[in-house]
């Protein structure tokens, strides 16, 4: 009996699912865990009852990691927080994420230090969702002090539980703010992440339509704020909204410059490597460190550590890795639907993807251009037959289309993302270049578009399970 | 030169040929106004006809609450189908914001 790094991260993983639905406490799984992590010490050389000890040791992290995080601190700033309240509160903190303006509001993220009301102060600690009723120019890291209104989410409706999406992200609180001062700016390798992503979002948007740049900067810096809400539900009918989504491919792309120019530049393999490392890292922060770019950004890095350190990689134990990850950092993200899919997606493909062509005699087929169309088919295949149970039970929706649609999207968004990358490495080095790049992108975005709504369109193309 | 695999000159190779393509779409959508509007992106392409929209449809939109579709599906079932926006202002909820955001991501046909 073998204990993998994929059986270690089922097993964490099962501990936080039982964890969120068992009563027992935090200290009641923490006693647990560490009560067999003894046992499998004690029983060193006995192979077998090590590894059931170690198994359940795990296990009982996972339960133990969920109720931490689920744990309030008596400072935490929710404490302070009412579900209706018209208490006017003053609060010092750290903006935690990178500001998005919706209209004439700001909204983002804030760490707490400080918290005021009434006369009397109190230090505190927790991350708020703020809205400022106006615009300011606000960065990531600066340290601020807000006025206005302090209160608790509230569950929004049964289709969808705002409360609970927050508390998987540690938000459990909303502020409605008034009045912002800057207390100081502060530099932090993010906020000089989000500079970078700041000058790329203004290259992409100064040579494509609104529109085109809306899906381009989607595709390329996971900023879905651009994209209209019809065109994302045209997307979701035709299950081809995961290209709107940054991921592994764009994590490929971005190894793969990287390597190119350092290899221009002369640099040493070893020196590439660790260097592409880094990039890869400000692309993940860079892209707001969602579920799919952390998994993507992981395995990437897990490969090119493997380069380095002469061992072959494995794609089980970098998924596996992957994951691990991300639930040791916030276990909430078991829950998610973003990490439920990105991981369900990639599963399929490793799994089902070989079989699929084994069974369909892939490898014999001797035209390249059928051999590239027939893969993509099953790649959309298998993903669809690992997705398609999250997405009718999540989303009320089944796409019968996603498959045939899949096909021609996917190409096309492959086109679009590389013309995005292309544009914005054009930018630097060659400017003359970026007017060509972006029609070129532009006409693939109206192709992607045309396609999508005919494919929409479709008898059958989607049906909804109730409403 | 610079001792590139076969991939890297791969890319090369498709940066240039995107390039052609990018000045071949800028010169034809200069050239013609017809194939201006094929090549680029129509800003109303993902509007949805709002004289043809299902009540379920309207409702996943999330653009309005399911008080105001449900208002806007019945003010279209009884007086027929619109000819402009303007026709829901005697609906109580729809003003100028509302009927800016009417036109941003519906027609009518």
């Amino acid at each position: 009996m073998r204990l993998s790094i994929p059986a270690v991260t089922a097993i964490f993983a099962c501990g936080i699912f039982a964890a969120g639905s068992l009563r027992p406490c935090f200290e009641f799984f923490y006693f647990a865990g560490v009560l067999f992590l003894i046992f499998s010490l004690a029983s060193f050389k006995r192979k077998n009852i090590l590894i059931v000890c170690l198994c359940i040791s795990v296990f009982a992290l996972g339960a133990a990691a969920l109720k931490n995080f689920k744990f309030l601190p008596k400072d935490h700033v929710s404490n302070f927080a009412y579900y209706r309240n018209n208490l006017i509160y003053t609060i010092t903190g750290v903006v935690k994420s990178e500001p998005a303006s919706a209209g004439a509001q700001s909204k983002f993220l804030l760490e707490a230090a400080s918290i005021e009301y009434g006369r009397t102060k109190y230090n505190c600690r927790g991350l708020v969702l703020v809205k400022l009723g106006y615009p300011q120019s606000l960065f990531y890291g600066d340290e601020i002090i807000l006025t206005g209104t302090l209160h608790r989410p509230y569950k929004s409706s049964e289709a969808f539980n705002y409360r609970d999406y927050l508390a998987r992200q540690a938000i459990y609180c909303l502020m409605s703010a008034r009045l912002a001062k800057l207390k100081r700016h502060r530099f932090s390798f993010t906020k000089a992440a989000f500079y970078i992503k700041d000058r790329m979002e203004k290259m992409i948007s100064d040579n494509l339509s609104p529109e085109a740049a809306g899906i381009m900067l989607a595709m390329v810096l996971g900023e879905k704020k651009g994209v209209p809400a019809t065109i994302n539900g045209m997307m979701v009918k035709t299950g081809t909204v995961h290209i709107l989504v940054v991921s592994g491919f764009n994590i490929g792309i971005v190894a793969f410059i990287s390597m190119l120019f350092l290899k221009v530049l002369r640099v040493a393999q070893r020196s590439r490597q660790i260097l592409t490392i880094l990039v890869l890292v400000v692309y993940c922060l860079m892209t707001g460190s969602s579920n799919p770019v952390m998994r993507a950004t992981v395995m990437g890095v897990f490969f090119l550590a493997g380069f380095l350190l002469e061992r072959e990689p494995d794609i089980y134990n970098a998924l596996a890795l992957a994951a691990l990850f991300i639930l040791i950092i916030n276990p909430g993200q078991l829950s998610d639907i973003g990490f439920q899919l990105s991981f369900a997606s990639v599963i399929a493909i490793v799994c089902i993807y070989p079989k699929l062509c084994a069974l369909f005699k892939i490898e014999e087929l001797k035209i390249k251009v059928l051999k590239f169309i027939a893969q993509g088919f099953l790649v959309s295949l298998s993903a669809w037959l690992g997705t398609a149970g999250f997405i009718a039970y999540y989303f009320r929706i089944i796409c019968p289309a996603t498959v045939l649609a899949n096909i021609f999207v996917v190409p096309l968004a492959t086109l679009i993302t590389l013309c995005g990358f292309s544009l914005v490495f054009a930018g630097l080095v060659l400017p003359g270049l970026t007017p060509y790049l972006g029609a070129a992108g532009e006409c693939s975005i109206a192709l992607l578009l045309r396609f999508n709504a005919w494919a929409a369109g479709l008898p059958g193309a989607y049906f909804y399970l109730g409403v | 030169m610079f001792n590139l695999t076969q991939d890297e000159r791969k890319v090369i190779l498709f940066l240039v040929a995107v390039a052609f393509i990018g000045l071949g779409v800028s010169f034809a959508a200069k050239r013609s106004g017809h194939l201006k509007k094929i090549l680029t992106t129509d800003a109303d392409i993902g509007k949805v006809n709002l004289n043809k929209v299902s009540r379920e449809d309207l409702l996943r939109l999330r653009l309005f609450s399911p008080k105001l579709g449900e208002k806007i599906i019945a003010y279209r079932n009884e007086k027929g189908p619109l000819s402009t926006f303007e026709e829901l202002r005697g609906i109580k909820g729809i003003n100028d914001k509302r009927i800016e955001e009417l036109e941003r991501y519906f027609f009518l046909r």
